[in-house]
């Protein structure tokens, strides 16, 4: 079974970007069992999995929540942001289940200034992850520890997956073409990485 | 030399070490020096004056004062503000998650009973550690969950005073219990009694930071 999760925390994106996201995939993924992990559940037409109270967490910050052993996900798991658009068929790019697996942001690769040391910018990003439930546990709880402070240090996630030293592998090229970067010719999916857009 | 001078010495010196290690370790966090100097900006020597002014004449009228826990402490910037104010004898317990706030936190300060104590508040709480305090203070609600600063006020023992800070900036995303009003965080807190109530506008990021102190 694969689960294909959402999470919508605030009011940056309505319930109708998880509604126009579980169209797009449905037609290539139909048997995958679709959740929105949400405060809000107003409007949002897939099955909802309650925000945790605590720890209370704002934003992308959510989509460390989606590792914890509480949440109630069994066997593979595919994450999403919302700002996607699907264009085709994503399936012969999504795999690495068995691992942490994470967009390469193709259009950083090769640049140096990605690279400076402690501005803690990383050559990955999160908004597509692969992975199987109950197996990456260890990034909830290592975020857990000193969760403030590694929000303080980190501007989101991505750093803090990659300079806390998670275990990760990257998804074949192809998957992504980031919208407001150069493109990637073909790509499956658009991400709009925040960039308002219309749906 | 005041006491803010050999803060920020030492603070200087912390950093130093920081990056003299880092030459041969790896490992080392640099962004610990960036947190130093963040733990000591305007704002903060601000707020915590602002607090130490408003906490200071209610310490002075307490019959019987021996141990301040200071939960969310960070690297103790506020232990040292009151120390400068009361007597040697009293206990302050900085109580934080972090557990580098420790070490960092004694290379600022020394102080044989200014202490560090590495552990959550809640943890602390649920432990009824918090019975022996007479003064607890929490400058960082807005990092809290609302039902875990309750339990707070309703496991300390009767008679100690609590003084709390939140602010209504809600645009850093660790904030996840800010109050809109000083109104609104008094009424949050339930307490029986409302010594002092008080705002300090910060500027030039344009928010406000509530003070309450009561039983």
């Amino acid at each position: 079974m694969l689960n294909i999760i959402f999470v919508k925390h605030g009011d940056k994106y309505s319930a109708e970007y998880v509604n126009t996201l579980h169209k797009q995939l449905l037609s290539y993924y139909p048997d995958a069992m679709y959740h929105c992990y949400t405060e809000s559940p107003d409007g949002v037409d897939i099955p909802v999995i309650p925000i945790f109270k605590k720890p209370s967490l704002r934003k992308w910050w959510n989509k460390l929540a989606l590792f914890s052993a509480d949440m109630p996900l069994e066997g593979r798991c595919l994450y999403l942001d919302l700002d996607m658009k699907v264009i085709s068929d994503p399936r012969p790019f999504i795999s690495g289940f068995k691992n942490l697996t994470i967009l390469e942001s193709y259009w950083k690769v090769g640049n140096p200034k990605y690279s400076i040391k402690h501005a803690y910018d990383v050559y990955i990003n999160s908004s597509v992850i692969a992975w199987t439930a109950g197996e990456q546990t260890h990034v909830w709880e290592h975020f857990c520890t000193n969760k403030d402070y590694f929000m303080r240090k980190y501007a989101g996630i991505d750093r803090f997956l990659v300079h806390e030293n998670i275990p990760h592998k990257t998804f074949p090229d192809g998957l992504i073409n980031s919208v407001g970067n150069p493109p990637n010719k073909a790509a499956a999916i658009d991400m709009y990485n925040g960039i308002t857009y219309e749906l | 030399m005041s006491y803010k001078e050999d803060l920020y010495k030492n603070c200087l010196k912390a950093i130093e070490k920081l990056y003299e290690d880092s030459k041969y370790n790896s490992e080392i966090d640099l962004f610990r020096s960036f947190d130093i100097i963040n733990s000591v900006n305007t704002n903060q020597l601000a707020s915590k004056e602002h607090l130490t002014k408003a906490v200071f004449p209610i310490i002075n009228s307490m019959k019987y004062l021996t141990h301040i826990a200071i939960l969310g402490s960070w690297y103790g910037l506020l232990g040292i503000m009151l120390r400068q104010h009361i007597s040697d004898e009293i206990y302050i317990d900085n109580i934080d998650s972090d557990p580098e706030t420790k070490f960092i936190g004694k290379r600022l300060h020394k102080h044989d009973r200014n202490r560090f104590i590495v552990g959550d508040a809640v943890g602390y709480t649920l432990n009824d550690k918090l019975k022996k305090y007479q003064l607890i203070i929490n400058t960082s609600c807005e990092h809290m969950e609302q039902e875990d600063l309750l339990l707070i006020t309703q496991a300390k023992h009767r008679n100690a005073v609590i003084c709390f800070q939140s602010n209504n900036y809600f645009s850093i995303d660790s904030h996840i219990n800010c109050s809109n009003s000083l109104e609104e965080f008094e009424n949050s807190l339930n307490l029986i009694d409302i010594m002092h109530a008080s705002t300090l506008e910060v500027k030039p990021e344009n928010y406000e930071r509530y003070t309450v102190i009561g039983r």
